[in-house]
């Protein structure tokens, strides 16, 4: 049988399939706003100490507060993640599995190619792998489910 | 898990999106259960078959039964 195609008043762009619909999308959006202004605390911290514009003791001030910081973005994906429906958490569920695989992977990987002669890499690209991860299963699962 | 959501929806005429307001999900999972990528939790099948006035078994089928 085929069905009559009704379509939405607001045709489903491609923000409408990324994020998680009209309930969820403002703890959505404070979570990313929140994530975003994490990383630009850090990367000025970063650049605090990098450049020794502090002295000891307050650069360990200065190290220590990208930490509690960082409980705004934490906090902000609970609420989100609380506050999103069944599918939505199946998605992120899922991404958060993926990052941590291929991150333990990578890691695993890492440690037997560096003790098979490989130059040693960054323990931070781990991280960023698995960031990256995240980031490419969330979206993969927004489009499986769009 | 198969399921009659969407002639249901169509019946009613409501779109993906309308139906995922009055269910308060997102649309993502109204098109999951449709095209059958997910089955829904008890509670939301309870939900749909309250809006749909139908039992529970009337929109979802169990093939392996």
């Amino acid at each position: 049988m085929t069905l009559p195609d009704i379509p939405d008043k607001n045709p489903h762009s491609f923000h409408s399939w990324l994020t998680a619909g009209k309930r969820t999308w403002p703890y959505e959006k404070r979570f990313v706003w929140s994530i975003l202004g994490w990383a630009l605390f850090f990367s000025g911290c970063m650049y605090v100490l990098r450049n020794d514009l502090v002295s000891n003791p307050y650069n360990w001030i200065v190290a220590i507060l990208p930490l509690l910081v960082g409980i705004a973005p934490v906090r902000a994906y609970l609420v989100f993640m609380q506050q999103a429906d069944e599918m939505i958490r199946k998605i992120q569920i899922e991404a958060l599995v993926a990052s941590f695989t291929v991150g333990l992977c990578y890691g695993i990987a890492r440690t037997l190619f560096e003790a098979a002669g490989m130059a040693p890499a960054s323990a931070g690209d781990t991280l960023v792998i698995m960031l990256f991860t995240l980031g490419f299963a969330q979206f993969y699962g927004a489009w499986k489910y769009r | 898990m198969k399921n009659r959501l969407k002639v249901l929806r169509a019946e009613h005429e409501m779109s993906q999106a309308a139906l995922a307001d009055k269910l308060e999900v997102s649309r993502q999972t109204v098109n999951a259960i449709e095209t059958e990528k997910y089955d829904p939790s008890l509670p939301l099948a309870f939900r749909i078959a309250r809006l749909f006035n139908q039992p529970i078994e009337a929109i979802f089928v169990d093939v392996d039964s």
